[in-house]
């Protein structure tokens, strides 16, 4: 998960000190999180391909890493409803 | 590149997005005070320090009663950005108290968003067969979408497909077509629930 993750990140030109990268990590995050992209449907599309990514998104990507180099999922999210 | 800070700020983002709050089944007369608590909760700067004397503000004003207090202090602790396990436990339980005290017609309800948020509580601490028993419970409380939605995502969590598979098929038989409509959704959206997808719609 975390090797996908830095894929994206050094794809979209992320660095943690420039405004401008935080802004797109920023831009990431929003778009995993309003296309409800959990942890676990970013693993999965690391398995299968990207075709379910948003396009805007998918175009910046690069190619999923191979099956056997997406080990770590345990950091997945837990998707629960905890309704009152 | 240090990207040990990104993946924090990143996957916490994603956690909080990933915790689900709803108010649908609330009683009428305090669910807007329920929905206005799960807006603040999911706000980018929630602060759960301002948060909870709010909350109890709306129980002093007679918006919330105390069944609706302790859950909603309950979910604040169970939240992600929070993550207070034994005070979510120790809320859930007085929940439950306060619900037998009061009684009345919504004792069900009540007593099944007690058994959801002990079942949450088992399902995000990855003890997922005792959050299918908490979550069986608060179903034969009380027949919702979310309901059946956590039941399934604890079942698809224990490799047990073909059972989820059929308890959606008897869903599809035995609840309203509104619920059936929600539960298509969350079927669709939830990347949990995925393997119930198939070709045919609900």
């Amino acid at each position: 998960m975390k090797t996908m993750l830095a894929l994206i990140l050094v794809a979209m030109g992320v660095t943690p000190n420039e405004t401008t990268s935080q802004r797109a990590m920023c831009a990431f995050v929003e778009t995993v999180s309003a296309g409800q992209w959990t942890c676990q449907r970013l693993a999965v599309w690391a398995r299968k391909g990207h075709d379910e990514l948003p396009r805007s998104l998918a175009s910046k990507l690069p190619p999923p890493p191979a099956e056997d180099e997406v080990t770590d999922t345990d950091d997945s999210a837990e998707r629960i409803s905890n309704g009152f | 590149m240090d990207h040990s800070s990104l993946y924090e700020r990143i996957l916490k983002a994603v956690d909080e997005r990933a915790y689900f709050t709803p108010a649908d089944a609330v009683d009428p007369a305090q669910r807007d005070a329920m929905r206005e608590i799960g807006a603040r909760l999911h706000a980018p700067d929630m602060d759960p320090a301002a948060l909870r004397p709010w909350i109890h503000r709306l129980h002093a004003e007679g918006r919330i009663d105390r069944v609706h207090l302790l859950s909603a202090l309950h979910v604040v602790a169970a939240s992600p950005k929070v993550a207070d396990w034994s005070e979510a436990a120790r809320l859930a339980g007085e929940q439950e108290l306060a619900a037998l005290e009061l009684g009345g017609p919504h004792l069900d309800a009540n007593l099944a968003s007690v058994d959801r948020h002990r079942g949450v509580l088992a399902f995000l601490r990855g003890h997922h067969s005792v959050a299918l028993d908490h979550f069986t419970r608060a179903l034969e409380r009380q027949r919702t979408a979310e309901n059946v939605g956590n039941v399934l995502a604890a079942l698809l969590k224990l490799g047990e497909i073909e059972e989820a598979e059929e308890i959606l098929a008897q869903v599809r038989r035995t609840l309203s077509p509104s619920m059936v409509a929600d539960l298509s959704r969350a079927i669709d959206t939830d990347p949990d629930l995925a393997a119930l997808r198939g070709p045919e719609p609900l």
